[in-house]
């Protein structure tokens, strides 16, 4: 049984694009049109706003949490062009680097795992992939992957962090592999990796036939497989996946939707993927044993009751 | 096979916006979900959204965090790790059948404890919300032990020869016995003025009761007339098959029952309960008649009721298997009621087909908590029911379920610790699941830290123990306690941090003059060898104890040895050079010449690189006036001490 166990009214004055837990889910931050993030204390079932932060001169599209080892440190990005990196001492929110190398909207906004440091990725309606490292003493160097989605990228996805051969040979230690799975206007997927410092397009997934408005590659659950879902202005969410053994992957529609699918997220373990949008539906999607990916809990916005539905499989 | 086909839905009234819906996972099962979408390529002025911008937490499968269910997660979780913990052990030899069919029952009494709990709990709330959360509850848990104790008999249950009847007549009694009518016929004066006094026997008839029935028979105020005492001699006669009776092959059994079922249609044809419509009816349930099954189809109330009765005295030899080709005949009598099949039905139906996996699977989409499906398939896969069912990425029905079961554990503050064990018992993936599960595990307290701590020790998780150490220690590190911090940076041997660390101390000393944490500096034992930096911390501080305790001989040869390794940082010579002022000037010559010698080599290295960085950055740091009356000092005192040196050298040489 699905219920609203509560609800946060978070007294933004314009529409809300995103949404953002901490690590440990106990603060929850919000940011909108309205150009402020705020930031709210989810713990026990209170919600109290305990900061409000301003800086942008434009909607606020998307937020990240890094690693609580860095401190509390939040990322966002703007329409204004910029990425914001705050941070949180004794209680007070300040900016701690402000990134503005991108000539459009910067639509998404996301941490590489942990263990590579304090890295972020950004992608912009300039076509752009800036990905940001801070070096430890406060400076940050970027490095810009130019035209990596004509028209624009929509959204960016770290790939979680698997040391190579930690799975198949433990001896045959090299060095983790950064990648980032992006997708674009040009309705495509790319998946890029680190080279030397370098980044480079490893792959090209072609699925979709619309914008691409979102990039989820799930977290590692130990195996060499990986797997990304995206959605797109086609109505069509993908789950594609690779063995771990080559440069190949093959793809699956989930799902299609009544319209446009604007969001998808994984669970913390990888075996539940929320996709929402325009339909004003969140559903819950699940792999069974036998490999198909099924509905299992609907969230809807509309008039009515709690009810059950099902659905044939 | 979907797992689950039922899609739970939850609507949502809220007007305030239609241009989407957008959603964030929480830990466990929770959403949080909030009108709004992705970026456009322009900011829009959406009028129609400038109202209440509300966020929705949205949780499922929760039912278990009930302070009751909590108690029954615990319980069972001790039966779980028993089984898996004696099935570890009896895999190398020697039957596991008996511990299987032991911790089903365990299962089953646990189940039945705590629906008595919440039945007492119901009974005694006024508030009509909580009751009715309790009952739900205990709907719940009465549904589990009716399928379980049914699957317990057709699936891991193997009696002899096959037959069932004793269990299912067992199953039948737990579920459908009304004793407390039963108790009221019996405190009545005449018992047999009760309204429910036929009713109670033939229900007891009907369960297989014959004792009791008699029981209740002898209390009929005309007990002692002759068809009273006919009816009390055939149920006396009925042939029972049971656990003590297994001297006896079925074929004699079948014989016996045989010839007493003959008498009793003997009787009733030659019309011996004529007179007595009841006895009649009784008789005619003996006799195994057709029709009056359905006649009673009220009291039997359900098609599995009416199953296990009529194989009472239809079939008392039936197998389990062949359950199935009876069931449809009492379908067919309570489809004509206004009953319809619920989900329930389909389960005990399906399982009396010996469909296993339907059973799970249609179990899984009934319970809106995965404790049921979980610990059934456990039991089934020990016993070998379930053949390898396997997942796409290789994993059997049997962990797919339970990661399902620990997960919806893992949001809960007290019950994560359970989640953690299953996790434990599910070798291909329980191992990840739980690194990742850890490591997004909210750290309140130091104790909940150290908790996690050992569950990665124990399990060997070396990164997630990192993680925790150097989350709590960063915490303390930006809330300026160096002390606790240090203790979690050593705690996960993290050199960078202890770095930091151990340079805050230092500048802590050089700004204050003393140290703080001097317990933990004292102690640090082989720790301090970590990072350079902390040893230097380590052995300077001892310099200090030296120094303190007057050993200035030793104090002496340390200072000089700290410069001598380059083990102090350059930035932190100047104030070791400072300390050996007093040194130089002590009574005793303490320092020999070729020290001195050393000594006056480090100064001019660190005079020389502060005149380069001086002429690189005009604004870079230089001597402070301080400093240099520092240094001043300090040249004369070197000077001084050589000339001592010489001297008492060359007196030495001499002599």
């Amino acid at each position: 049984m699905v219920s609203v166990i509560n609800s946060i009214d978070t007294a933004h004055e314009d529409m809300i694009h995103d949404a953002q837990l901490d690590y440990y889910g106990t603060k929850l931050a919000t940011c909108s049109s309205d150009k402020t993030i705020k930031i709210f204390d989810v713990k026990d079932g209170q919600q109290t706003l305990i900061n409000e932060l301003q800086g942008h001169d434009g909607p606020v599209w998307q937020l990240a949490w890094a690693h609580p080892m860095f401190g509390n440190l939040i990322a966002s990005c703007s329409y204004d062009r910029k990425v914001i990196i705050w941070k949180e001492t004794n209680g007070t929110w300040g900016k701690l680097y402000e990134y503005t190398n991108h000539d459009s909207s910067v639509n998404s906004v996301i941490f590489a795992p942990q263990e590579f440091g304090l890295v972020l990725a950004c992608g912009s309606s300039d076509g752009s992939i800036s990905i940001i490292s801070s070096s430890g003493d406060g400076s940050w160097t970027a490095k810009k992957i130019n035209n990596a989605h004509s028209i624009g990228c929509n959204a960016v996805s770290f790939a979680p962090y698997v040391s190579p051969g930690a799975l198949l040979d433990p001896y045959n230690k090299q060095t983790p592999v950064k990648r980032i799975v992006s997708g674009g206007c040009d309705n495509l997927v790319k998946i890029w990796r680190e080279e030397e410092g370098e980044w480079k397009e490893e792959k090209k997934l072609e699925g979709h036939s619309d914008w691409v408005r979102d990039v989820a590659w799930a977290p590692s659950i130990g195996l060499p497989r990986s797997t990304i879902a995206s959605c797109s202005q086609d109505f069509r969410v993908i789950i594609w996946t690779n063995d771990g053994t080559g440069n190949d992957w093959s793809h699956k529609i989930l799902h299609k939707f009544n319209d446009v699918v604007w969001h998808l997220s994984w669970s913390i373990t990888g075996n539940i993927l929320a996709c929402s949008g325009g339909d004003n539906k969140v559903s819950l999607w699940k792999e069974t044993l036998e490999g198909q990916w099924v509905c299992i809990s609907d969230v809807n916005k509309g008039q009515g009751q709690v009810t059950d539905k099902s659905i044939s499989s | 096979m979907a797992e689950r086909e039922k899609v739970y839905c939850q609507t949502i009234y809220d007007p305030a916006c239609t241009a989407g819906l957008q959603s964030t996972w929480g830990f466990g099962n929770q959403l949080f979900v909030f009108p709004g979408r992705k970026p456009t390529l322009y900011p829009e002025n959406q009028l129609h959204c400038r109202r209440l911008q509300e966020i929705r937490e949205v949780r499922w499968d929760i039912d278990l965090y009930h302070p009751v269910m909590r108690k029954l997660v615990n319980e069972s979780h001790n039966i779980f790790v028993m089984l898996q913990k004696h099935a570890a052990e009896k895999a190398v030899g020697g039957s596991i059948h008996p511990l299987i069919l032991k911790s089903s029952r365990q299962y089953i009494a646990v189940l039945i404890a705590y629906s008595d709990e919440l039945k007492k709990l119901a009974d005694a709330t006024i508030d009509e919300d909580k009751k009715e959360n309790y009952l739900d509850l205990l709907r719940l848990l009465k549904m589990s032990e009716l399928i379980w104790s049914l699957c317990e008999i057709l699936f891991l249950d193997s009696p002899a020869g096959g037959l069932v009847i004793t269990q299912l007549l067992d199953w039948i009694r737990i579920h459908f016995t009304d004793e407390e009518t039963i108790l009221q016929i019996l405190q009545e004066d005449r018992p047999d003025s009760h309204q429910f006094y036929w009713d109670s026997v033939y229900r007891l008839v009907l369960q297989g009761q014959i004792d009791h029935a008699r029981r209740l028979l002898s209390k009929h105020t005309a007990a002692y007339s002759d068809n009273f005492q006919s009816i009390d001699d055939l149920l006396k006669r009925m042939p029972i098959f049971s656990q003590m009776s297994r001297g006896h092959s079925v074929a004699e059994f079948d014989m016996k029952w045989r010839h007493w079922q003959d008498d009793a249609q003997r009787r009733l044809e030659e019309q011996e309960f004529a007179s007595n419509k009841q006895l009649r009816t009784i008789c005619r349930i003996l006799a195994g008649e057709e029709a009056v099954f359905t006649e009673l189809q009220d009291i039997c109330g359900t098609w599995y009721h009416m199953l296990v009765s009529k194989m009472l005295y239809q079939h008392p030899t039936v197998k389990a298997i062949d359950l199935q080709y009876y069931v449809q005949s009492c379908l067919d009598v309570y489809r004509n009621s206004q009953q319809r099949l619920g989900e329930l039905d389909n389960i005990l139906l399906v399982a009396l087909e010996f469909d296993i996996h339907q059973v799970i699977k249609e179990s899984s989409s009934m319970f809106s908590n995965w404790w049921f499906v979980a610990h059934l398939t456990d039991l089934l896969q020990h016993c070998g029911q379930l053949e390898a069912h396997k997942l796409q990425y290789g994993s059997n029905l049997r962990e797919f379920l339970l990661l399902d079961y620990a997960s919806s554990l893992m949001s809960n503050k007290s019950l994560w610790v359970v989640g953690v064990s299953y996790l434990d018992h599910c070798p291909e993936f329980g191992r990840h699941y739980l690194e990742n599960f850890i490591e997004n595990m909210p750290i309140e307290t130091e104790r909940k830290a150290q908790k996690l701590l050992n569950i990665c020790k124990e399990r060997n998780m070396t990164e997630q123990a990192r993680s925790i150490c150097k989350v709590v220690g960063m915490r303390h590190l930006n809330n300026k306690r160096l002390g606790a911090a240090l203790t979690w940076f050593l705690r996960s041997k993290d050199v960078a941090f202890a770095t930091v660390i151990a340079e805050k101390f230092l500048l802590e000393y050089s700004e204050s003059g003393s140290f703080t944490n001097l317990d933990l500096i004292d102690n640090l034992g082989p720790s301090m060898l970590l990072s350079n930096r902390l040893t230097f911390l380590g052995k300077y501080r001892e310099f200090h104890k030296l120094y303190e305790d007057g050993d200035f001989f030793a104090a002496g040869s340390l200072l000089l040895s700290l410069l001598d390794s380059r083990l102090a940082p350059k930035e932190f010579w100047l104030t070791l050079l400072k300390d050996a002022i007093p040194l130089l000037e002590a009574r005793e010559l303490i320092f020999s010449s070729s020290d001195t010698y050393q000594l006056m080599h480090c100064l001019e290295e660190l005079t020389k690189e502060f005149d380069v960085m001086k002429q690189k950055d005009g604004k870079r740091r230089s001597f402070s006036e301080h400093e240099k009356e520092k240094l001043d000092l300090l040249k004369l005192g070197l000077t001084r001490n050589l000339s001592r040196a010489i001297v008492t050298e060359g007196s030495i040489k001499l002599s």
